[in-house]
């Protein structure tokens, strides 16, 4: 268009310049769009499938035909699903919380169905995460589930991941979660004491191990995959290693649906060690002295509703000792001791 | 260009291959536009393209032509970032909006949901803010085109068909908002220069 580039031009003066710089804004990630569409598509379905969407010319019908066949269909359609629904299968968990607009789950010929809070997770219910949602799981430990992600409950120890990513935290001792599993496209991934992420991003899987060791199953056979290692296996089942951190900003969303921990008459110790391991950060206690103090400091009151981060700084305020947090590390100190020499 | 009526009928008939068309071609968009009016980080913002878009499917049936499509989705992300606001009022410690409030009195919230939505102008560096409190000092149609033109890179006749003018009209409307800009940046440049002269 030649008479836009005589334009174009023209505009490069300083004023038009500076408009450039001043309204242009950053793009949102191809992940981030990616998610955005995931979101969108599901609710646009959810609509134009929606019973209210039927097309006008099916009221032809007479009024009591319509009735008839729909007080059929009722008796038809209760029956098969309260022979077929996923209500009496396990129980996987139960949905702590979620944020707006929550976890549908989805249903074959009748309306999708907002999960509660509270609400059990039975195996096979399909479900349909709009917003970031926690799952405690019976048998200890809990699922977190990013939004625009699908999965499917499949038994009372194993989920199948459609789309999206989820956040595996199963802490040592959970012993009635063992062999919790994550069922992918690029095959299974079975937890051993662990904390795991995997996601399905543009048709490839990818694994992210936190916190102990994940047993992947393919079809091309058994691996280990360590702490602070990522693995990726493309739509051609081309696999990639790489290390990564534990703690950092690609954790941020896992850590943001922490469930909450109760401090009251706790000791200090246990409230520590949670926070390092809901932040990836190795757990550092400075000398014998601090290790009693942490061991004996009990602690009042409550933590709810905030971020790890915030805890920490509410609780160790009020303490006598000190903490630092060096890259993948906190270092909890006598308020009297000083990494850095004083004058 | 779409024909933006029948884009909604397919896709109120169920057809995928309309609602990637919808969102192709409007998503990132609305994700510039949401970003021009808000403090919000990615995560945030992320968050707000993402309810704006759910809301619209919600109230697919509800368009009904009348205005452009992109111009209904911006009337839908307005209205959502005045509630962003307004929770962010109840609940102050988000910071960013803290920020946010702070360079605005919370009594210009209710433009929002107005036709007149201000430019942020809390942006990361002085240049940015700088442009946006010109833009937002300018009559709001000639801020308007300078948007599309400069912050979504739209071509006249696209811009044309968005404001619902003629292409002279949209190129007449776009020279003009251009010049009051320019003085206005001008005579900012110069009041800036006059001062860092004085001693």
């Amino acid at each position: 268009m030649s008479d836009m580039k005589v334009t174009k031009n023209a505009e490069e003066g300083g004023a038009e310049r500076a408009l450039r710089e001043g309204l242009r804004t950053p793009a949102l990630s191809p992940e981030a769009m990616q998610r955005i569409r995931a979101a969108t598509q599901s609710e646009w379905r959810a609509h134009v499938e929606a019973p209210a969407q039927v097309p006008a010319r099916t009221r032809r019908l007479s009024l009591a035909a319509a009735a008839s066949v729909l007080m059929l269909a009722a008796a038809i359609g209760w029956n098969v699903f309260t022979t077929n629904t996923g209500q009496s299968g396990e129980i996987l968990g139960e949905l702590a919380r979620a944020e707006t607009p929550g976890l549908v789950e989805s249903h074959y010929l009748r309306r999708d169905v907002a999960l509660a809070a509270g609400a059990p997770l039975h195996a096979g219910q399909v479900l349909d995460v709009r917003g970031d949602a926690l799952v405690t799981l019976d048998g200890g430990g809990n699922l977190r589930v990013a939004r625009a992600s699908s999965i499917q409950v499949l038994a009372v120890n194993a989920v199948k991941l459609e789309r999206g990513e989820l956040y595996v935290d199963i802490p040592p001792g959970s012993h009635a979660s063992a062999r919790f599993m994550v069922v992918t496209p690029a095959g299974e991934f079975r937890h051993v004491g662990t904390q795991f992420a995997v996601a399905i991003v543009n048709g490839m899987t990818r694994l992210r191990v936190r916190e102990g060791s994940v047993q992947w199953h393919a079809t091309e056979g058994d691996s280990t995959v360590d702490a602070g290692t990522e693995v990726t296996i493309d739509s051609n089942r081309t696999v990639t290693h790489r290390p990564i951190t534990t703690a950092g900003r690609e954790w941020a969303w896992a850590e943001s649906l922490a469930p909450d921990i109760e401090i009251e008459n706790r000791p200090l110790q246990e409230f520590l060690v949670w926070f390092s391991r809901e932040t990836g950060r190795k757990l550092v206690l400075a000398d014998d002295t601090v290790r009693n103090q942490a061991a004996s400091i009990r602690m009042h009151g409550n933590v709810r509703g905030l971020t790890a981060m915030e805890a920490l700084s509410a609780v160790m305020a009020a303490t006598t000792l000190r903490f630092e947090l060096p890259e993948g590390v906190i270092r909890v100190s006598s308020a009297r001791e000083s990494t850095t020499p004083s004058t | 260009m779409v024909d933006e009526q029948d884009l909604i009928d397919r896709m109120r008939r169920g057809e995928q291959r309309a609602f990637d068309q919808f969102f192709d071609a409007f998503a990132s968009r609305l994700a510039a536009f949401a970003a021009r009016r808000c403090s919000l980080d990615a995560a945030g913002l992320e968050d707000v393209v993402q309810v704006t878009m759910i809301n619209a499917m919600r109230g697919l049936g509800t368009f009904r032509g009348g205005s452009a499509l992109f111009t209904w989705l911006c009337q839908i992300c307005r209205n959502h970032l005045a509630d962003v606001r307004r929770k962010a009022d109840r609940q102050p410690k988000v910071q960013s909006l803290e920020q946010l409030e702070a360079a605005k009195p919370p009594g210009t919230v209710v433009e929002l949901t107005d036709f007149r939505d201000p430019l942020d102008e809390v942006a990361d560096d002085s240049t940015r803010r700088a442009v946006r409190h010109v833009v937002n000092q300018l009559p709001t149609s000639y801020a308007r085109i300078l948007e599309l033109r400069f912050g979504d890179d739209l071509t006249v006749p696209e811009i044309a068909k968005i404001l619902q003018l003629s292409e002279s009209a949209a190129e007449s409307r776009l020279s003009r908002a251009r010049q009051a800009f320019r003085e206005s940046w001008d005579s900012k440049q110069a009041a800036g220069n006059a001062s860092a002269g004085q001693v």
